[in-house]
């Protein structure tokens, strides 16, 4: 019976032996539940059937999310792959020194918890806070500058500020 | 027992009745879980995560 699975549902040569083991043990208990309405074909007439149908709708976008952001970061993941080959990893590590010492002084944190609070807050909250925290520009100045007023600056410093020693773990205030 | 009192008792906690909705929906994890025609046991997993996540938030 497991070969007739096999050939018949799954030509699949690359589909591991424990996946069709699984479908198997799956196919099994569906002649043990035949009781259970969920294994007829479902005409979507019932109220029952209907919230199946709803709740199978619900599911299968949920999984179509999923299943794109998955295959999303595996893309980024695999961008990233440093290849085997020795001298052109010899190029790749050499690169990787003299972008080191041109990164903007964000990236030169060494601090790898504050980089990541700092990465969560928005463009204009980190700007606010690194131009007043690091280069002492007063909060008049950076509204001119952003097209905003004295107060509007401040309660956005106050509040990327907040954020950042909530994330480092800190208390809010 | 119908779907709806599966659904129902497994969004109240009750074990059999969840696994009862995952042997259901196995073909359709299985199914979506490959990558160009590569059965992925990680987005398998994950998969399983949402199917569960779905139970606990959908509203009947």
């Amino acid at each position: 019976m497991l070969r007739i699975l096999q050939q018949n549902m799954f030509p699949y040569s690359l589909i591991q032996r424990d996946a069709v083991g699984l479908l198997f043990k799956v196919f099994l208990k569906n002649f043990e539940q035949e009781d259970t309405a969920v294994w007829k074909r479902n005409s979507g007439k019932d109220e029952d059937q209907i919230i199946q149908n709803q709740f199978t709708a619900y599911l299968c976008k949920a999984i179509g999310r999923r299943k794109f952001q998955f295959i999303r970061k595996q893309a980024v993941k695999n961008a990233h792959e440093v290849t085997g080959d020795l001298s052109e990893r010899e190029i790749s590590l050499v690169e990787e020194i003299d972008l080191l010492a041109n990164l903007p002084p964000l990236a030169q944190l060494e601090n790898q918890q504050l980089l990541t609070a700092l990465l969560g807050l928005t463009e204009r909250e980190r700007y606010i806070l690194l131009a007043h925290t690091f280069s002492d520009r007063g909060f008049s100045e950076l509204a001119q500058e952003l097209n905003s007023s004295y107060k509007a600056v401040s309660v956005a410093y106050c509040r990327a500020a907040k954020k950042v020693r909530l994330e480092m773990g800190g208390e809010p205030e | 027992m119908s779907f709806t009192k599966y659904l129902r008792a497994a969004k109240e906690g009750d074990r059999s009745a969840v696994d009862n909705i995952f042997a259901l929906y196995e073909p359709l994890l299985m199914k979506e879980a490959r990558i160009d025609g590569v059965f992925d046991e990680d987005l398998y997993q994950e998969l399983r995560i949402i199917l569960l996540n779905c139970i606990r938030t959908i509203r009947i």
